[in-house]
């Protein structure tokens, strides 16, 4: 094995993977009913074509895409659409949502099965990739037909699986890499047959060596795994691609500008389950860990299962459980009620108990320059946040924003992080975002 | 003594020769400028808010002066508009003075609350997680809005919501801008109704996140058509200002603001009690109306039903028939249309089938 490699920046956040890397994944019962956001992935939301009342099966297309990129829904359970209206979302908003009540069968659709997916031409396969509602799951939910077709003039040299799993507490691709290496693999060579590239990685950090001898025995000599240090953020694409490729994305595009394309581990297991047994993108490994809960867990869960009752079935809340995020402790968000779906990007569900919600007061920047350090994208948080917080961002001209490259940052929270101060440096950039986003639209 | 002679010679002779090129060179380099600028200026209000969408009151003038059609000063009002137009030497249109008003009556005990909101604490940051009211549509309270106002004219009290004081509201606007939710609305001084509530949310989301949230039930539409409702929402835009329609909302969300300020009818308790105890006045009032109004009814159902059966009977023919009647009338009636057709008219046909069997 060769040594580990990395990026420039980044922390080392407590990890505590151990409550739930050692388990192995549950397959969590049917729920009662479903709410099924039709927004589960970046761009347009989806169309809903069913209506109150009508039957559908499990598999069964409920929400067609509503624009280039945007993704195709399913019902992940078979019963009667109970309401189609706007539900509570993670993101926080009221998002139009599909509510299905089960007949307790789950009876899927015919499944078209495919023996061998290499026969098929790679058009053929981006129409079931498409049909089937693959988005990137490692929390970010770009649908993947439309990363999968780079434009002509775009020369793709790598493609990368991302089974680095950076994020503090989440053992979902964890477990999913040694528990089903075979898919991961050859949903790989399914991209592989469809991209027409040869270079093959998988990145995984040093800290999963169980996962790295299971998928180094299925991928032999059709890819290389690549051993990462053990790093906040290492799973993030610009920053997995420079540890693997030594190539830099420059601020402002996509990794496909220097010939790499990302895909999360748990993403290529969902193309290969679409394309060789038809099934469409209805349940994820969600990790259900933090001291706040009491038996942490990995479990398979359908799609639009309530929080609550995925929690419920982890043995539920403990007496001081205070703090619950969606994702992990990093990148995660915190949300204010439980009653929300499960959706495709959901990889975590982690509760904190009280001794561990950070509730003091923050004070002013001291300027010390901890946040440049710990930057993985070389960015000047401390000037940025600054800016924001003085409410100079209102003011702050559209070129200038373009050269503070603000867009470039994807929140990945080391700031914040190693901030002695306890700025929310990540919170502003996400208001100031927000801000630019809503001025675009008016 | 010769010294200071010397001085004043030669700062007197640098005096003069400057003077004489200056006004040389102003004569020689005079911008023309429309006079006029300087005097609509000197008519506005001069707090430079911004709110007519231009850079400041002198890039206001210079419009106005450039005889741009633009829209008169928002803050100014009538006397500010008919000042310019007197320099314009032009009609002074219909200028009424507007003012800000929260849409939002909810106060922290009124209100579901949802989550602790620990970080950044304004509104902006908060909406981009739905809030910390079980209403997406409530003021969330952290004063965005109060920190855009140039006048100071928006306070947050012990309820957590934002007031606008009518009073001191210059009507700019700002913050309107600065509102995430888009609960602030400008309305005319002369307008004295309003809904305390922004949520267009169904009755049972409303019913339960807030005590005094609209529900859409078009009650008041009812009292005073000047309500007009839409997506479980009312509005008032009506001139008639009803003072019975306060009192005919289940929820209280309707503010007459002749009786009670906005800050009285959301804050105080001892207000509150004055309001309750006027709407039952007012609903015993209407008890006591409907009493003799069935009573009257009945009165005249009796009269009815002694009355003879002739007059019921001629009384039953002239009732207008609905489509589907009338249509068969007209087929039985096909042979005879030609001598009946001028009783029969074509948008309200009058049947009378019953002469005819």
């Amino acid at each position: 094995m060769s040594q580990t490699r990395t990026f420039s920046g980044g922390i080392h956040p407590a990890y505590n993977k151990d409550l739930t890397s050692g388990f192995e994944t549950v397959k969590m019962p049917l729920p009662a009913k479903v709410t099924i956001p039709v927004s589960q992935h970046i761009g347009a939301p989806a169309n809903p074509i069913v209506k109150k009342g009508d039957v559908v099966k499990t598999g069964q297309i409920i929400a067609e895409p509503g624009g280039f990129i945007s993704s195709t829904i399913h019902s992940s359970i078979s019963g009667k659409v109970l309401t189609v209206q706007p539900e509570e979302h993670p993101m926080g908003q009221k998002v139009m949502a599909i509510t299905i009540e089960s007949d307790g069968e789950d009876s899927w659709i015919d499944l078209e099965t495919v023996s061998d997916p290499f026969s098929k031409s790679p058009d053929e396969l981006k129409e079931i990739i498409k049909k089937a509602g693959i988005v990137g799951m490692g929390g970010a939910t770009f649908p993947s037909q439309v990363k999968i077709s780079p434009p002509a003039d775009k020369k793709i040299e790598y493609i990368i699986l991302n089974g680095a799993e950076c994020e503090p507490y989440l053992t979902a691709d964890h477990r999913l890499m040694v528990e089903d290496p075979e898919s991961i693999v050859k949903g790989l060579e399914i991209i592989s047959h469809i991209t027409g590239v040869k270079k093959l990685y998988i990145g995984i950090e040093v800290n999963k060596q169980d996962a790295i001898k299971k998928i180094e025995k299925v991928l032999g000599t059709n890819g290389t795994i690549v051993p990462l240090e053990v790093k906040y953020p290492q799973g993030a694409e610009k920053q997995l691609i420079k540890a693997i490729t030594g190539r830099e994305v420059p601020p402002k595009h996509l990794p496909m500008e220097v010939g790499a394309i990302v895909f999360n581990v748990a993403t290529a297991a969902a193309i290969k389950n679409a394309v060789c047994e038809g099934k469409p993108l209805i349940e994820r490994i969600v990790t259900v860990t933090g001291h706040g809960v009491s038996k942490p867990g990995n479990f398979m869960v359908r799609v639009g299962t309530m929080v609550s009752e995925v929690v419920e079935f982890s043995g539920g809340y403990t007496e001081d459980a205070a703090q619950l995020i969606m994702g992990g402790p990093m990148m995660g968000r915190s949300v204010a009620s439980d009653s929300i779906p499960v959706i495709k990007g959901s990889g975590g569900i982690l509760v904190l108990p009280e001794k561990e919600v950070l509730t003091d007061s923050w004070g002013p920047c001291i300027r010390c320059g901890m946040c440049l350090r710990a930057c993985p994208n070389q960015q000047n948080p401390q000037l940025l946040g600054n800016l924001i917080e003085k409410g100079l961002f209102s003011r702050i001209s559209e070129e200038k924003l373009e050269e503070l490259v603000l867009d470039d940052c994807f929140e990945c929270g080391s700031c914040t992080f190693v901030c002695p101060a306890n700025r929310p440096i990540v919170q502003f950039f996400h208001m100031a975002k927000a801000y630019f986003r809503s001025q675009k639209r008016k | 003594m010769n010294e200071i002679l010397i001085a004043v010679l030669i700062l007197t002779g640098v005096g003069l020769v400057a003077g004489i090129l200056l006004s040389y060179f102003s004569k020689v380099f005079y911008v023309e400028e429309d006079p006029r600028i300087d005097q609509v200026e000197n008519a506005l209000p001069g707090a430079n808010c911004g709110a007519c969408g231009l850079a400041g009151c002198r890039d206001y003038a210079k419009a106005v002066a450039s005889g741009k059609d633009i829209p008169a000063c928002p803050v100014g009002g009538p006397e500010t508009a008919k000042k310019v137009a007197d320099i314009m030497g032009s009609e002074a249109g219909e200028v009424e003075k507007k003012v800000a008003l929260v849409k939002c009556a909810g106060t922290t005990e009124r209100t579901t609350r949802r989550g602790q909101l620990v970080g950044i604490h304004d509104c902006r940051s908060a909406s981009l997680i739905g809030g910390n009211k079980e209403c997406r549509y409530g003021c969330l309270g952290f004063g965005d809005c109060n920190e855009v106002c140039p006048v100071n004219a928006i306070h947050i009290y012990a309820g957590g919501v934002a007031i606008v004081d009518p009073d001191a509201c210059i009507g700019c606007g700002l913050c309107v801008k600065a509102c995430p939710l888009g609960i602030i609305e400008m309305v005319a001084v002369s307008r004295k109704l309003h809904v305390l509530c922004s949520s267009k949310e169904s009755a049972l989301a409303v019913k339960k996140a807030c005590q005094v949230g609209c529900i859409g039930c078009k009650i008041c539409s009812r009292k005073d058509s000047g309500f007009i409702v839409e997506d479980s929402l009312a509005r008032y835009e009506g001139t008639e200002n009803s003072s019975d329609a306060p009192f005919v909302c289940p929820n209280n969300v309707i503010v007459d603001t002749r009786v009670y300020s906005t800050k009285e009818f959301i804050e105080s308790a001892s207000a509150m009690e004055h309001f309750n105890s006027e709407k039952e006045t007012y609903k015993e009032k209407e008890r006591q109306e409907k009493a003799a109004a069935a009573a009257i009814a009945a009165e005249k159902k009796k009269a009815a039903a002694v009355a003879p059966k002739e007059v019921a009977g001629k009384e039953k023919d002239e009732v207008v028939p609905t489509k589907e009647t009338a249509q068969i009338s007209s087929v039985k009636e096909v042979d005879k249309k030609e001598e009946k057709s001028d009783q029969i008219s074509d948008s309200t046909p009058v049947s009378n089938s019953g002469k005819e069997d």
